[in-house]
């Protein structure tokens, strides 16, 4: 594997995915919805800034996942579609390279979407608290850690599933399904699921993306501080989950024709 | 050694609704010698684009295909590195300046980065594009993107380009410096396989061509001498008049009358002769008289009807 081609790979993805208008599009909404918390806060019982942070760092984290999804998912189908792959694969470069120069390609302009996005969300909250509340940062790298994951889902549904509608509706499904794994164990505990049925949900439990686990975003509105070892966990957690992923992406990929 | 080797190479291709595979290519076996210009010729779907996607492996060939780059199997991802490869109608992102495209590009093919500049450079000015070198690909036109196909493809001078279509989207002008720069590569030593359908161009630069009909080979060709292929050869006669001696009419097979000119021609050698010494013996004033070489394209038309 040679490392130049992925770094190579990445910088293009990252450059034409940067350049694209839909991520303006989403940057100017979030911005908008989180001024819009400025005015539910005024008109909600309780902490105005509690309030701003709340439904920052919902935006933030919902329009992130949500272009991830969206760029990610089509990702294979408009290279095919529009044959800009076959510049690349028809050099010494393999489709591994291509995929992992494409996923972090894909995670660096989350990432950075990310930065501006919470550092807008501190200076704006700086206009309520008069102080800068750093404690957000942890609840950035929650929500990065949940991005490293969504990103890889949803390369790996564009390499098993031709239309990127459908894509990105497995890759948004799953990302929920991950933020609800809770709900679903309280469901088996509270209505006394046993049998295959039971079985079978706690191995799906198991296999599905633990992204609420990795969710700082309450605790850090309410000002509780994050162990550094659920940080080491966290990072280690995602990486792993996105690693799996895009050894299956590499295996659906490996198989693709392009017609 | 065979810049490229392909032996019995087949292709189905899958339908996205059924299990049913439909053959696309039937058995191909064909070898391009080191330094020539191979020409790839055949009817729309006749599977030339399948066959140069097998050899890039952006499709799998069916088992028992051999397929070899010079001398190193295609499934070697190493042997790609000696290929330039321009795709029919290619596409670029969008987003990314002809520069930034051209840098990606030479680093995949592992062009020493001291060099890279000079090569980037040396490959936009081959195809006259270098003053686009900070537009972005979005604001190009057609023909615009044909040259950066092209220029991405000779970028580090490959031993061998793998050119579909070359010169789809080009007006004439283009057409001309396009073969021109084939023409030049061949020169430098590159070997050259292309596939295209304006047949005149491909007659012109290719050494040899290979006409696929159906999936099939129906046979490769030396371009150099292409009559005795059809086995017979013309002469054409062209005489200042519109009138039509009778004696010049029985011995030719067709006749045209146009500005004052009536050309006719003649199917046999020594009945060429014969209109010749007709035309002298009654004072008529020849304007020119030609063998007429067989083109590609009746060649091709041939193969077609025979089909």
């Amino acid at each position: 594997m040679k490392t130049s081609n992925i770094i190579h790979i990445t910088l293009s993805t990252f450059r034409e995915t940067i350049r694209s208008k839909i991520l303006y599009s989403v940057f100017f909404f979030v911005i908008a919805l989180v001024a819009l918390s400025a005015f539910f806060g005024s008109v909600t019982l309780g902490k105005q800034e509690i309030v701003v942070k709340n439904f920052g760092l919902f935006s933030i984290a919902f329009f992130t996942v949500a272009f991830a999804v969206i760029s990610g998912a089509s990702l294979v189908y408009k290279e095919l579609s529009k044959k800009t792959i076959y510049n690349i694969l028809s050099k010494s470069v393999s489709r591994l390279e291509f995929l992992l120069g494409k996923y972090f390609g894909m995670l660096i302009t989350v990432c950075v979407m990310l930065f501006l996005m919470g550092l807008g969300l501190i200076l704006f909250n700086y206009l309520f608290e008069k102080k800068f509340d750093l404690l957000l940062i942890q609840a950035y790298f929650g929500i990065f850690c949940q991005l490293i994951i969504v990103c890889a889902l949803a390369i790996f549904f564009s390499t098993i599933v031709v239309t990127p509608l459908l894509s990105g509706a497995f890759a948004f499904g799953l990302f929920l399904a991950g933020r609800s794994t809770d709900f679903m164990l309280e469901f088996i505990q509270r209505n006394g699921v046993e049998g295959g049925a039971s079985l079978g949900l706690t191995w799906i439990h198991k296999v599905l993306p633990h992204l609420n686990k990795l969710d700082y975003s309450d605790m850090t509105v309410y000002g509780q501080v994050v162990s550094s070892t659920s940080f080491i966990w966290a990072f280690l957690y995602s990486i792993a989950y996105a690693g799996v992923l895009l050894v299956l992406a590499n295996f659906f990929f490996g198989k693709k024709e392009f017609n | 050694m065979k810049a490229l080797s392909i032996k019995n190479l087949s292709y189905s291709y899958k339908s996205n609704w059924s299990w049913r595979r439909f053959p696309v290519l039937h058995d191909l076996n064909l070898e391009v010698e080191e330094g020539e210009t191979f020409g790839f010729l055949g009817h729309n779907g006749a599977g030339k684009t399948t066959t140069i996607k097998c050899i890039l492996r952006l499709i799998k060939s069916r088992p028992g295909a051999e397929i070899a780059i010079f001398g190193k199997d295609n499934k070697n991802i190493e042997s790609r590195k000696s290929i330039g490869y321009l795709p029919e109608q290619p596409y670029f992102y969008d987003n990314l300046k002809v520069s930034e495209l051209m840098d990606l590009y030479a680093v995949l093919m592992e062009i020493n980065p001291k060099e890279k500049r000079a090569a980037i450079e040396e490959a936009l000015e081959s195809v006259n594009i270098s003053h686009k070198i900070s537009s972005k690909m979005r604001n190009m036109s057609k023909g615009q993107i044909q040259r950066i196909g092209m220029a991405q493809a000779i970028l580090g001078k490959p031993k061998l380009l793998i050119l579909d279509e070359p010169f789809s989207g080009l007006d004439p002008v283009g057409r001309k410096e396009f073969a021109d720069l084939i023409l030049k590569l061949k020169k430098e030593g590159s070997t050259i396989l292309m596939s295209s359908h304006i047949l005149s161009d491909v007659e012109s630069i290719c050494d040899r061509a290979a006409i696929l009909l159906d999936g099939k080979l129906e046979g490769i060709y030396e371009l150099s001498d292409l009559d005795p292929t059809l086995g017979n050869k013309k002469y054409e006669l062209t005489i200042l008049g519109d009138a039509c001696p009778d004696e010049l009419k029985s011995i030719s097979v067709e006749n045209t009358v146009r500005n004052n000119r009536n050309t006719f021609l003649i199917e046999d050698k020594d009945k060429a002769h014969k209109a010749l010494s007709v035309c002298n013996n009654t004072g008529i004033e020849v304007i020119s008289f030609n063998p007429v070489r067989t083109s590609l394209e009746d060649l091709f038309i041939k193969l077609v009807k025979e089909k």
